[in-house]
């Protein structure tokens, strides 16, 4: 497979089949999976959501010691001024395109801002994110970065992100990981399988990554993360790695497959843990990798005890739960759900793909869900669906759950909570049990405000506004 | 000129223009570029801005045409169409504001021609021309308000008949004053204390109707260079008059001088605005009068760096120097305002001998203050590493804050002198104890 050596990767339509317009039936979309014949589709109404950019800026804000340059416009770094304030963020520079540029060519700026990193920071690597003028414009990053490669002696790292070429924002991750691939897994040596594993890990906060890389040394894993907190050498090394595991495999899996089909590292596909089973799973899987079986039942049946005496039984029987996250984390969330007795009322993706397509057909074996909604933001659609529904508990995040809070439906935001392994499931049952207990906020905001849609929206059908793309 | 940046703070055209028409009630923006832009103006600029929120229409609720590569290659003015027709039967509002991307400004769509379409057909739709590459997130909230202003009849009852004792405020930056809620606020209360009808044009209770009446204003009050060219155009248009404070006025002095300055330009009765002004001052000096035990005991006379755009950033400067007696060591102004602007400022304080830098570049900045004595910071959370380093407290007063939230506070006139004395007297003897 030659992909990585491709000037960008594919895009996740074309590759995986992705979809990020979808409301309809569960069995409908895995049909359409099966028999290879899901229709691209778009929206004829849509609002702003997260793009490939700022996607892509998720991971190389992962590398220490490195340093980002923005090549574009000032706008296209606003995201990054909240990463690094955020404390979860590399130094930048922007290119600072204007409309003099834009019409003459910024190369000079290029070069400029390559030095001044330099200078400033000796970092191991450099990346360079593309915008969409730079793009549009045709600027030639890569004959800048030949000159500029005979004189320095820092990889200079271009990822093509041009904010159109893909409706899934998800891409962001792959055109990262394809240039961790295409430009860094060169500069490594290939020796023999080391006894440590990849954890590649791409939107995991940096508290909730330490928290599973505690799993694994309680287990006496070694591991190897391309994650938060990691580094060029982190990158390097995972060619000669013993296996590779993602944390959640729709974000990880292009680093995962180059290394598979290039370097002759394994690649276990592990269900991303959230919720009781899942963990188990995910801690039994990478037992198994390393000969530790027993020592890993011994120590999920321990944790399972603990948490069993945790979990306030009947806390959701029966009430009617909404879940919205990222896909894998919806689709784990769900079982756990389930587990407790509560009923999956609706769910919402933000994209889907056929890598998730087994995952897809448990959900629907197990749940009596009718409908899946599959969008990246899209409140006008989330309201109308979740107004319809009104379940007991919505689960989502901030972003979102500001505006299902207005509709009076109790509501929980996942943003700062642990959510992974088994603190997580505790967490996450505090969470609903407190919401439970005390829901004046949400009275306050339904008597008190409204959602700046028309009445008529809200009556028609939430898909009025996805179709089949006509090419 | 425009160079490359390092821990850059300001952002594009667009992003200005879009926190302009968010804070109008009523005011729907509908953004035709890639998905990103308003999400990066939610991540770095609402989010950033004391911690600001999504409000009754912003964060991930925007409308907004997602252009994709179809689109840049064959076009995507009938994408806006659409878009315009069903953010109209979707989201409730009295104005529908066009805003343009770089994508779709390069791709050379006929964004006015949809418009007109729908104008046409009757409805209340404006067009903004705001591509990120052509200037900087102040320079958006003028290009956006002159915009509007040049549009009003399209969407709303323009009042051309002069009302007595009305003003009209510009310059005032929505999310890039982080405090602009708070300093309007205040800005209106103490005018409206002496009979002056306020119209901030931004915020609670502020929608088309207010608009509307922009034309029938006695007077247009301007607090920052960025309402120098709103000003300029209501004069050319409407035959109203301008009067410049130049910044935000903080504290007795200032707060005082501008509250007689308009009164004078109004013809207001001396009487009424003398006896709100000596009841402002002689509370703000009750204050001031039981901080005295910690101004002392904290050792409050410092000389100080102070960085952020000019109108707050002078007119904290101006109060912490008189009557607070601190000592300016540098001031640096972060917009990037014209040469004229720059001009004015350094003649306006030319007798204080003041160190006044012109710098948007963080790194920069870091460096300048790094090379003073200073006993204090004033700026944003970019300044948090080099307040560790000199290991000398911070407060933080202009874009980016996240380490607050703010919610009506201000810095401005004689509550903000308040605010600010409290906020600066917590942080230092934190620092301290």
């Amino acid at each position: 497979m030659t992909e990585h050596r491709q000037k960008r990767p594919l895009i996740r339509e074309k590759k995986l089949k992705a979809t990020n317009a979808y409301f309809g039936k569960v069995t409908q979309l895995v049909e359409s999976f099966n028999s290879n014949e899901l229709k691209q589709r778009i929206r004829t109404f849509s609002q702003n959501s997260v793009d490939e950019i700022i996607y892509t800026l998720e991971v190389l804000n992962g590398i220490e010691n490195s340093v980002i340059i923005i090549h574009g416009p000032s706008g296209c770094a606003s995201a990054q001024l909240n990463r690094y304030l955020s404390k979860s963020g590399v130094p930048w520079l922007v290119t600072n395109l204007n409309e003099n540029d834009s019409i003459l060519g910024a190369d000079s700026k290029l070069k400029v801002a390559v030095n001044r990193a330099l200078a400033h920071y000796k970092p191991e690597v450099i990346f360079i994110v593309s915008t969409p003028v730079v793009a549009i414009n045709n600027d030639d990053i890569q004959s800048i970065i030949f000159e500029l490669e005979e004189e320095v002696n820092v990889p200079l790292v271009p990822i093509y992100s041009d904010g159109f070429r893909s409706k899934i924002n998800a891409y962001g991750y792959d055109l990262a990981l394809h240039s961790f691939a295409k430009y860094l897994f060169p500069l490594a040596k290939k020796t023999q399988k080391e006894d440590y594993i990849n954890l590649i890990s791409v939107s995991e906060s940096n508290k909730r990554l330490k928290k599973l890389k505690k799993i694994l040394e309680d287990l006496g894993v070694k591991y190897n993360v391309i994650g938060k907190g990691s580094d060029i050498n982190n990158i390097k090394k995972s060619i000669n790695a013993l296996a590779t595991i993602t944390v959640d495999v729709h974000e990880g899996y292009f680093l995962a497959e180059v290394l598979r089909d290039n370097y002759e590292v394994p690649y276990i596909k592990i269900q991303t843990p959230v919720g009781v089973d899942a963990t188990s799973s995910w801690v039994l899987e990478i037992a198994k990798l390393l000969n530790k079986e027993d020592e890993a039942r011994e120590y999920i049946l321990k944790k399972q005890e603990k948490l069993t005496g945790l979990i306030e039984v009947n806390l959701i029987n029966d009430k009617k739960v909404y879940i919205n996250q990222d896909l894998a984390v919806t689709l784990q969330l769900a079982k756990l759900i389930r587990q407790l007795n509560g009923e999956v009322s609706g769910v919402t993706v933000n994209y889907i793909d056929n890598i998730s397509l087994e995952e897809l057909k448990d959900f629907e074996i197990n749940t009596a869900l009718q409908n899946i909604h599959v969008a990246s933001g899209q409140i006008f659609e989330l309201v109308n669906i979740v107004k319809k529904i009104n379940p007991d508990i919505y689960i989502g995040k901030a972003e979102d759950t500001i505006w299902i809070s207005k509709l009076g439906i109790k509501c929980i935001a996942l943003d700062n909570d642990e959510l992974y392994g088994y603190k997580g499931v505790e967490s996450i049952v505090k969470q609903i049990s407190k919401s439970l207990q005390n829901n004046n906020l949400e009275n306050y905001l339904k008597s008190n405000f409204k959602l700046p849609y028309h009445e008529n929206w809200i009556e028609k059908s939430a898909n009025w506004h996805i179709k089949q793309e006509v090419k | 000129m425009s160079k490359v940046i390092e821990l850059q703070r300001n952002s594009c055209l667009l992003h200005g223009a879009l926190q302009t028409v968010k804070a109008i009630e009523g005011a729907v923006p509908i953004i035709h570029s890639t998905a990103g832009c308003g999400i990066q103006q939610y991540l770095g600029g609402t989010l950033l801005s004391g911690n600001g929120g999504s409000g009754y229409t912003g964060g991930l609720s925007i409308s907004s045409t997602n252009v994709i590569e179809k689109q840049v290659v064959f076009g995507g003015t009938s994408r806006l169409r659409e878009q315009i027709k069903n953010t109209l039967k979707v989201q409730a509002g009295d104005v529908y504001v066009v805003l343009t991307g770089c994508t779709t400004e390069l791709v050379g769509d006929d964004v006015p021609a949809m418009t007109k379409e729908a104008q046409e057909q009757g409805y209340p739709v404006i067009t903004v021309s705001t591509p990120g590459f052509k200037g900087k997130v102040h320079e958006g909230y003028t290009v956006a308000v002159k915009s509007i202003i040049n549009q009003l009849d399209k969407f709303t009852k323009v009042k051309n008949y002069k009302v007595k004792g009305l003003v009209n405020i510009f310059g005032i930056i929505p999310e890039q004053d982080v405090f602009w809620k708070g300093n309007l606020e205040e800005i209106k209360r103490i005018l409206e204390s002496v009979g002056i009808k306020v119209n901030i044009l931004l915020g609670l209770g502020q929608g088309v109707e207010q608009w509307g009446e922009i034309p029938s204003a006695e007077l247009n009050v301007v607090i920052s260079e960025w309402g120098i060219p709103i000003a300029q155009l209501i004069e050319e248009k409407y035959g109203v008059p301008q009067v410049c404070f130049q910044n935000i006025p903080v504290g007795p002095k200032e707060t005082s001088d501008f509250i007689k300055l308009i009164a004078a330009k109004l013809n207001l009765e001396d009487d009424i605005v003398n006896k709100f002004i000596k009841k402002e001052e002689e509370r703000l000096a009750y204050y001031i009068e039981s901080f005295l035990d910690s101004y002392f005991k904290y050792n409050f006379k410092r000389s100080f760096a102070i960085v952020g755009d000019s109108s707050l950033a002078l007119g904290i400067t101006n109060f912490l120097v008189n009557p607070l007696g601190l000592i300016p060591e540098v001031i640096i102004i972060t917009d990037d305002i014209d040469e004229k602007g720059k001009k004015f400022i350094n003649k306006k304080f030319e007798n204080q001998n003041l160190n006044i830098i012109f710098n948007e570049d963080g790194k920069e900045i870091r460096d300048l203050i790094n090379k003073e004595n200073v006993e204090l910071i004033l700026g944003s959370s970019l300044e948090q590493e080099v307040a560790n380093v000199l290991e000398v407290p911070l407060l933080e007063v202009s874009f980016p804050i996240i380490n607050s939230l703010i919610l009506n506070k201000g810095y401005a006139g004689y509550n903000g002198a308040l605010n600010l004395l409290e906020d600066l007297g917590s942080t230092i003897i934190n620092k301290i104890l």
